[in-house]
């Protein structure tokens, strides 16, 4: 079969579902035993015909043979009626040669039609028999008229008898061949009946092996198709050729594969978003403070998008809305907004994705960027319900960032609002744990733990013990209200005074301290001497009575262990009180007493400055 | 003379033959309503007679050596030739049977010198004249 009807048989084939296959295999074989039945039929009223054919034809010897007879017994004298058998026998192969009726059985009206020969074989017999039957009749005739026992007569008698043989034999030899040209038929039509019974056998057979072995072959990809999907291989699909029903399962599997295949996607995309955000949640409780945070969001930031973001939030205490972090593509500021409802999305309360800037429901904010039109989505930031910022990330314009993308973001604004928030709360908590309300200083828990860890540190440092002069008539004369203010412009001198590394803290009523880490008693004198001098100055102009203070001052090295030291530097101030007040007294050194058993008490005093004793 | 007869039979040593075997001559011979259409003489050996039904009836070729003329045969009582009795001067060499229109067939004999008859023994040919003679020198 040529390549060009290999493809249109082919083509054919694809488009031949099973039903149709099976309809037209089922009416093939319709056709073949109706063709049988036909034939069968046909046959069965051949050899009816043929039967009654043969019965007439098969008279034709036996009347040649009576012609001569009755053409005898007329000649003696008998009752005979040889022109009726001649009539007869003419007529007979007449009909048997040219087609026409005849008297099925004689005596019988019931008449039997012959079709006409169409052999050239058995027209060629019939034909010599009506030429040897013509023959007879002549014959007949002469004996008929000669006088019987003459010479001529006997003669004449002779010539008849030897032509009624050969005329018997030419009709038997005509019925034989018209009774083998019947078998011929019968056979013909029983070999043809049973080469379509063997065709139909045979075409049902390839056809039904053929589809059914198609059918086992698609049946059994599909089993490996769906071990293979079972296995968690969900790229496999049924490969449609053709049309029929298998195929439509075929594409049933295939939608079912892709279904899956979508829901294992999603499923794996929550579950790295669940983990981005495990990550992100683990990483924050890590830290404690908020710079630590913002650089954990920066390095989320990254991992969560490439698109350019940026973390607006406010900072505390205040309203305005700061840039804290940011992703590394992001350049510059961005979004303009400055509070956190100023914001589209905050407003909202959800997440907004906006496609293009340029569009006419777009946020006003992303107009007139220096980057050019962008698309973006914002997210809102909150703490307990506060708007405290927005996460802002663009993208170029109908291309914002994508679904996995936002939903890492949603994620990340999520934890970053309610870390942030936990870690100012935390802040503000201890602030407020270790700060003096009114002053803003460290209160004196704070200060024992400062010192404490510079002393584990042995770290030297100056301790100045400072009190207001004359305190209790200034509160007394100008109100509570003027000694706090009193107290607030000595903090503030006091915190001007100090160095960055000094602890500067309130001990109690207006008793206050202040270390200074690394420095000598000297260095220390000189600082709160100056103090002295900028406070007189303050006070000319501010809203509050004057008033001095005392200082006493003792050193780390020459105090061992912080009570040792504090009731230094007290009895230093006491003395700066005695001698007229509003100056600073030194500590003097204790006297050497330093016996190595006085020095292990000291240093075991030291080690154990802080642990409460047991009783 | 039935002794005759069979002497004549085993000196003649004619008799039908296999007709695979290499024959010394091939005779056409046509056979017709009511006639047999043959060479009058044929020479002495194996010979094979190609016989060629011309119809329309089926006929039979016969082959007889015999010292009577062709339309002399003894009969029988059906008016064929006697095949089946024993007449002196009359041997029946063999015959080929059943020869339709349009069929061949061949029958193949080693021949003698002598003088032979063939004929057609279906009823009524006989007398109607189906008959030959072949002289073999």
């Amino acid at each position: 079969m040529s390549g060009r009807m290999r493809r249109l048989a082919s083509r054919i084939g694809n488009h031949l579902n099973i039903k149709v296959r099976l309809t037209v295999q089922n009416l093939v074989m319709v056709a073949l035993i109706l063709a049988v039945i036909f034939l069968s039929a046909r046959s069965t009223s051949l050899n009816g015909q043929r039967a009654l054919v043969d019965n007439v034809a098969g008279r034709q010897p036996e009347l040649a043979h009576r012609y001569f007879k009755e053409v005898l017994l007329v000649s003696q004298g008998f009752t005979a009626d040889p022109h009726g058998t001649f009539d007869e026998l003419k007529s007979t192969a007449s009909a048997l040669l040219d087609g026409g009726a005849v008297l099925a059985v004689q005596g019988n009206d019931n008449e039997v039609h012959i079709s006409p020969l169409t052999d050239t074989v058995l027209r060629a017999k019939l034909t010599e028999e009506i030429r040897l039957i013509d023959e007879l009749g002549k014959a007949g005739e002469l004996v008929a008229g000669d006088q019987p026992g003459t010479p001529k007569f006997k003669a004449d008698v002779e010539a008849a008898e030897a032509l009624s043989h050969v005329a018997a034999n030419v009709a038997h030899d005509a019925v034989g061949a018209l009774t083998s040209d019947a078998q011929h038929s019968v056979a013909s039509d029983s070999r043809l009946q049973i080469a379509i019974a063997v065709f139909g056998i045979a075409v049902t057979l390839i056809a039904g092996w053929s589809m059914s072995r198609q059918i086992v072959r698609r049946l059994r990809t599909f089993g490996l198709l769906a071990k293979a999907t079972a296995g968690g291989d969900l790229s496999v699909r049924y490969p449609s050729r053709r049309r029929d029903e298998i195929d439509v399962l075929g594409g049933a599997f295939n939608e079912m594969a892709d279904g899956l295949a979508r829901l294992v996607g999603q499923l794996e995309a929550d579950a790295r978003r669940d983990d981005f955000g495990r990550q992100l949640s683990e990483a924050f409780e890590m830290v404690d403070d908020e710079s630590a945070a913002l650089e954990i969001v920066t390095r989320a930031i990254g991992n969560a998008t490439g698109a350019p973001t940026e973390l607006l939030v406010t900072n505390p205490d205040q309203t305005d809305l700061h840039r804290i972090a940011s992703h590394p593509t992001a350049g510059g500021p961005g979004c303009p907004v400055d509070t956190p409802f100023g914001c589209v999305a905050v407003r909202r309360g959800a997440p907004t994705v906006f496609n293009s800037s340029e569009s006419l429901n777009a946020c006003p904010k992303l107009a007139g960027r220096p980057s050019g039109p962008c698309s973006a989505v914002c997210i809102p930031v909150t703490f307990m319900g506060r708007a405290s910022g927005v996460l802002h990330a663009t993208g170029p314009v109908g291309e914002p960032p994508g679904v996995d993308e936002q939903h890492r973001l949603v994620t990340l604004a999520s934890l970053t609002g309610a870390r942030l928030g936990t870690v100012r709360a935390f802040s503000e908590s201890q602030e407020q744990a270790t700060t003096d309300p009114l002053t803003g200083l460290f209160n004196r828990r704070a200060i024992e733990t400062k010192l404490s860890r510079l002393n584990a540190g042995k770290v030297p440092y100056a301790l100045a013990m400072a009190d207001l002069d004359h305190f209790k008539l200034l509160n007394d004369s100008h109100g509570h209200d003027a000694g706090d203010r009193a107290l607030t412009y000595f903090s503030d001198a006091l915190r001007e005074a100090c160095r960055a590394d000094d602890v500067v803290g309130r001990w109690g009523g207006e008793e206050f301290v202040a270390v200074f880490v690394g420095t000598t008693l000297e260095e220390a004198r000189d600082i709160l001497e100056r103090l002295r001098e900028q406070l007189a100055e303050k006070l000319t102009n501010a809203n509050t009575p004057r008033f001095t203070s005392s200082f006493g001052v003792a050193h780390s090295t020459d105090h061992l262990g912080m009570d040792n030291l504090i009731r230094a530097a007290d009895i230093a101030l006491y003395s700066a009180k005695d001698h007229g007040r509003d100056q600073v007294v030194l500590s003097n050194p204790p006297k050497p007493t330093h016996t190595p058993e006085r020095r292990l008490m000291e240093a075991i005093a030291t080690e154990f400055e802080g642990v409460p004793s047991v009783s | 003379m039935t002794l005759a007869s069979v002497g004549i039979l085993s000196v003649g040593s004619c008799g039908a033959t296999s007709n695979s075997a290499p024959v010394d001559q091939a005779v056409s011979v046509d056979l017709k309503n009511f006639e047999i259409s043959a060479p009058a003489q044929v020479h002495a050996g194996l010979v094979r007679f190609d016989l060629h039904g011309l119809g329309p009836t089926m006929h039979e070729f016969v082959i007889a050596r015999t010292n009577r003329k062709g339309g002399d045969l003894p009969l029988a009582a059906d008016d064929t030739v006697d095949d089946h009795g024993e007449y002196p001067g009359f041997t029946l060499l063999g015959e080929e049977e059943a020869i339709d229109m349009n069929d061949k067939a061949s029958f193949t004999v080693r021949l003698t010198p002598g003088h032979y008859v063939l004929f057609c023994n279906m009823e009524g040919h006989y007398l109607a004249g189906m008959h030959t003679e072949v002289t073999v020198p």
